[in-house]
Formats: structure tokens, C-alpha cells, sequence
């Protein structure tokens, strides 16, 4: 079972992020777009399930702010969730890293053939 | 559902933010049909979203309406993100699967291929190795049940009959799945036993085919002997009326049977339901099964604290920080109860559930216990799938002593109850445990008269203090005069060591 699922990638990124210091939604979307140069973009319909599940694994813990409103009231979106990482999270975060090491350790001794055939030799 | 197609608003006439984001939300909200907490949790997150990229995209230059758009466009469709959010309230074990599997690839790939890799720990491996195996064993039990699930739905039925389990078990097993199917073999041949017989099951009745639905009915009371009580109303709904011809030839069968061919024969895609009847001691009373149904539901409670242990000691056990805290614990209540309901709503004539969209039964939901209100007979499957959810962990024999026909009598010194199995040993109880209607068919005359009971089996799930009343008049056979009024708040103390 040799998978790298997309899914898999996006929960290894928020995981990633949230250990650098709590987030809400939209701000997590908006970093991942930033720092991958815009390659990955985490859209809403995926981010806010993932975050769910993630809530519902107890790997983070959430918090809600309320956000002075800047523009007309409609009087919804007035408070922002924050997610930061538990410390289950943060276990989990150090196993989906290893894991994701190891997978990208097998798919370079096959994409670099050479490279491989000299670590077999010298064992 | 599938008609729903809500991720474009293009079609509203120059939307107001506002109006749009709301009505979109509201969607969601009907769509997700979540506890009203969590349904507000998540609709107050997303217009927070939806507020904070609007004004992004409108500074960025885009008019208000097209930005509302655009921002709603990137939610995707409402249906496909109600579905995801589902999902992932359900804590899923296949990512932990796949990364501890991804792990295990990595060990066989060293030793196989000899790649030096460095920080793979041995020791680590054989427990991952240890863990990998536990939970391939466990997706395995979960595909089964799904498979069984999904076979049974395939069907367009949910397993009213023995026939229909056996239908079902037929595509579990062609569908490669074995370790369920194994134990509902003896459950199956339990239940199929426990059907079979009726107070009037003796009583043959003939039709022939231009014979009316009014002779048909008249004919059956006069053959048992009995009064007649029909309810035309109710049967309206299956397309009968008293002057249309029964259509089928019958040649002294018994009732039961011959009730079983006539709703065989009328089965077509404009007839739903069956037509059912019941016995007292004066009068044969037919109607539709809905009609009978909607009269006698009940509501038990089961207590699936068994299950939510199970669930932690497995979460315990996973390489991982230990979480055995309040959280955990009502997460993984939660968890069960949902699944344990999904699978009871799906596979118990699913039609009749509330969350379904039916009218007759509900599921209701406090820490660990369900409170399932339904008509009796339904109770028989209910019951069976709590116990094949609960054996889902560790193979039980309950199955085989389900079989097992037990022997109740009053001790008439104490006038306790004393339930004794084939061996001899016995127990003592105040009153008896109802497990189904059928069961308690027993006749207890007077304080001796020993009585056959076929007994459905332990159900570990049921909570051993769970009291209940129901109006035993029903189910006591009224021929016998003096009918123990047992008020059946009962059961089978927890040490039941004594019966086996």
C-alpha cells in the first residue's frame, strides 16, 4: 500500500503550518498559497472537512475570537475559529513526517537508479 | 438529494451579499444536518471565510457581486462539502493505516532490497509490523460489514425476513467476505426458528382466485374459530379493497403460509407494504403491517458502553500519545452511537426511520446509550445488528447458545422466576427478559407449569439495569385465563455464569 494521497499532503501542510503557531481558516489558505508560490491552493471545500476531522481527532484544538466588524453588518462571520496544534497533534504531525521521508527515500531509489545500485554495491 | 446543484448562485438576479452568503449557508445547514451546536459551529466559520475573501477579492478589484460569486464557487458543491464534513466528524482509521503501512513498506524495502536507511528503528518495526496487522484485521471486519451493509441496500430491502439476510449473506459472500457471514450462519437459523409458528398456525384456510378480499378475511376468523376485525383504511395504502379479488388458489394452507403467498403474489412496484394480522383470543385482525406497526412501537434502550471501550482501548493502544481523557471518551461515544445508528437505520427497514424521512421509528442518543423507539417485531433485527455490531471485536458463542431453548419456571417458595438451560443449572430472576414479542409467547398458568422459551441469545449490549415497560397483554397468550402478569422489569442478573 505505497500511497501519497493528496489528502494525506494537505493534512502533512496544515499539521505543518499549525505547528508553527495557531491559525484560523482563511488565514491557513491564504499561507499555503503564499508560500508554495500559489502551487498549492487548499480550497475552502477541502481545508474546512479536513479541519473538522482534524478537531475530531482531538490533533488540534480550536477557539473562537470575536472580530470587530470593519464593513456593514450582516451579522454573520463576526467570529473567527483558530486552530492550534494538541499534543496528540503534534505526535501525529512527527509520524506523517517520517512517514512521508521514508516514501520519498523509496521513490528516490527508483528515480535515481545510479544512486542506488552504489548504496547496494557498498553494502 | 442529487437535484441539489448549489455551487453556482448565477442564476439569482444581481445577489446581495448578504442575502446570498446566508441563503447559500442556510443550504448547508439543512444539508449537513448536524446537532444545531456543531451545524452553527461550522456555518459561522464558513461565513467568516466567505466575508474575509470577499473583501479580499473586491479590494483586488473585483465588483461585490461577482466576488460573492467567485467566493462561493470556491466552497464547491454544497452537497459534495456537506458529505466531506460528515466525513470528517467520523474519526477514520485509514490514514493511520496507510502512514503505518507506509512504514512497514519502508522496513520490507531495507531488508528486501537493501537500502541503507537510516532512523528506522528495529524495535520500532515489529510493533508497527504488530500494529499494521491488528488494524488490516480490522479494516477487514469494517469492509465486511460495509460490504453487508451496502449488499442489503443493493437489494432495495432491508432483511424483513430470514430470506432476506440469506439474500444478503448470498452477495456478502460473493462478494470475498467471510469472517461475519460466519458467525450469522447459527444466528440466522435462531431467528428463522424463532419466526416460525403462530397462534393460529394450525387454522387452514382455502381461497379461490376470484374470491374477495371480504370472503378471504371471513373465511380465515371462521376456520380459527375466531371473531374478525379488518381494517380497511389501513389498507388502502397497499391498493385492497374488500370486493377485488384475492387472485390466488389456495387449498388448505395454513395462515401464516398462506398470508406469505398472498403478499408474494401482490408484490409489484405500485404495492409498498405488506398485509399483516394478529391473533387475540376472540378475534383474527388484519390490516396493513404499517398499521400494525405504528401500534405497537416501543422504545428500549441499549447502553453501548462495551463498544466505546473497545474503541479506547484500541485508540490506546496505537503508537501515540494516551488520550483518556473526558474528550476522548465522549468523541468516541459519539463515534459509536453514530455508526451504530447509521447501521441500525440502514438495515432495518429503512424507510420507517425518522432521520430517513419516515414516520414510525426514531433513534435517540445520551452518552453511551441509544434509545430506540420502533415497532416490536422490528426489535428482532435491531437486536440482531447490535449484537453482530458488538461481536465485530471478539468472536462470541452467544450464537450457538442462542439456539438453545431455555426453561423458565416460578419457584413457588420465592416466586422468583428461575431460568434453567439444557444442563440443569439455573438462574433466578424477578421476571423475565423480553428479547421479542414471539419470546414471550409463554403461558404461564400457574406457578409451576414449565414453559420453552427460544432465547435470542445474551445481547451484551443491552444495559443489564435497562427496566421496561411494556403492556405484556399483547404478548402473553390470552388464552390462559390467569396470565402471569410479570411486569417485565427484568433481566438475567449480571452474573449469568449460572446458565452455562
Amino acid at each position: 500500500m505505497l500511497t501519497d494521497q493528496p489528502k494525506d499532503a494537505a493534512e502533512l501542510i496544515v499539521l505543518s503550518l499549525l505547528a508553527e503557531g495557531a491559525q484560523y481558516g482563511y488565514a491557513i489558505s491564504k499561507e499555503v498559497a503564499a508560500r508554495s508560490g500559489g502551487q498549492v491552493r487548499l480550497t475552502p471545500g477541502v481545508l474546512y472537512p479536513l479541519l473538522k476531522g482534524l478537531e475530531s481527532q482531538a490533533l488540534v484544538l480550536t477557539s473562537w475570537e470575536e472580530v470587530k466588524a470593519e464593513d456593514s453588518a450582516d451579522g454573520e462571520g463576526r467570529k473567527r475559529k483558530w486552530y492550534r496544534l494538541s499534543a496528540k497533534g503534534k505526535k501525529r504531525l512527527e509520524q506523517r513526517i517520517a512517514a512521508h521521508k521514508a516514501f520519498r527515500a523509496i521513490i528516490d531509489a527508483f528515480i535515481s537508479p545510479d544512486d542506488a545500485q552504489g548504496r547496494e554495491v557498498a553494502r | 438529494m442529487s437535484a441539489l446543484k448549489l455551487h453556482k448562485t448565477s442564476e439569482a438576479a444581481q445577489p446581495v451579499q448578504g442575502d446570498s452568503v446566508s441563503s447559500w449557508l442556510d443550504v448547508l445547514d439543512k444539508l449537513l444536518g448536524l446537532p444545531p451546536e456543531e451545524a452553527k459551529a461550522i456555518r459561522e466559520e464558513l461565513a467568516s471565510h466567505l466575508r474575509e475573501r470577499v473583501r479580499d477579492l473586491t479590494v483586488s478589484g473585483m465588483a461585490e457581486g461577482e466576488a460573492v460569486k467567485a467566493a462561493i464557487g470556491e466552497l464547491g458543491d454544497a452537497v459534495e462539502l456537506a458529505r466531506r464534513f460528515q466525513q470528517a466528524r467520523r474519526p477514520s482509521k485509514r490514514s493511520m493505516v496507510m502512514q503505518v503501512a507506509l512504514v512497514s513498506a519502508v522496513v520490507v524495502a531495507v531488508t528486501a532490497g537493501g537500502l541503507a536507511m537510516r532512523g528506522a528503528s528495529q524495535a520500532a518495526d515489529a510493533k508497527q509490523e504488530a500494529a499494521v496487522a491488528k488494524q488490516a484485521e480490522l479494516e477487514t471486519k469494517n469492509k465486511a460489514l460495509q460490504a453487508f451493509t451496502a449488499a442489503v441496500l443493493a437489494q432495495g430491502t432491508a432483511p424483513q425476513k430470514a430470506d432476506g439476510y440469506e439474500a444478503a449473506a448470498h452477495a456478502l459472500a460473493a462478494a470475498g467476505v467471510q469472517p461475519i457471514e460466519a458467525q450469522r450462519a447459527p444466528v440466522l437459523a435462531a431467528l428463522m426458528a424463532a419466526t416460525a409458528g403462530g397462534e393460529v398456525g394450525e387454522a387452514k384456510v382455502s381461497s379461490k382466485a376470484t374470491d374477495t378480499w371480504k370472503a378471504f378475511f371471513e373465511n380465515a376468523a371462521h376456520s380459527a374459530g375466531k371473531g374478525l376485525v379488518v381494517n380497511f383504511t389501513s389498507m388502502e395504502g397497499l391498493n385492497l379493497a374488500s370486493n377485488d379479488p384475492v387472485g390466488v388458489e389456495l387449498k388448505d394452507v395454513r395462515l401464516d403460509e398462506a398470508m406469505r403467498l398472498l403478499n408474494v403474489s401482490r408484490q409489484s412496484d405500485s404495492v409498498k407494504g405488506n398485509i399483516a394480522y394478529r391473533v387475540s383470543d376472540s378475534a383474527v385482525e388484519f390490516g396493513s403491517e404499517d398499521f400494525f406497526d405504528r401500534r405497537e412501537v416501543e422504545t428500549r434502550t441499549y447502553d453501548l458502553d462495551a463498544l466505546v471501550k473497545t474503541l479506547l482501548a484500541k485508540e490506546a493502544e496505537e503508537p501515540g500519545p494516551k488520550q483518556e481523557d473526558r474528550h476522548s471518551r465522549i468523541s468516541a461515544e459519539q463515534s459509536v452511537c453514530e455508526e451504530v445508528s447509521h447501521l441500525i437505520e440502514n438495515m432495518v427497514n429503512s424507510d420507517m426511520w425518522v432521520d430517513n424521512g419516515g414516520n414510525t421509528a426514531s433513534i435517540r442518543r445520551y452518552a453511551s446509550k441509544l434509545f430506540i423507539t420502533a415497532p416490536v417485531r422490528r426489535f428482532r433485527e435491531i437486536e440482531w445488528v447490535l449484537k453482530e455490531a458488538g461481536a465485530f471485536d471478539q468472536p462470541r458463542a452467544a450464537a450457538t447458545r442462542a439456539a438453545t431453548p431455555l426453561t423458565v419456571h416460578v419457584d413457588p417458595a420465592s416466586s422468583d422466576l428461575m431460568i434453567t438451560d439444557g444442563t440443569g443449572s439455573a438462574i433466578r430472576c424477578r421476571s423475565l427478559r423480553l428479547d421479542s414479542p414471539d419470546v414471550i409467547s409463554a403461558v404461564l398458568e400457574d406457578a409451576r407449569v414449565q414453559t420453552s422459551v427460544p432465547f435470542l441469545g445474551d445481547l451484551p449490549l443491552i444495559n443489564r439495569n435497562f427496566t421496561h415497560d411494556v403492556d405484556l397483554k399483547y404478548m402473553l397468550d390470552e388464552r390462559s385465563s390467569n396470565a402471569v402478569l410479570v411486569r417485565p422489569t427484568v433481566v438475567i442478573p449480571e452474573s449469568e455464569a449460572g446458565v452455562k
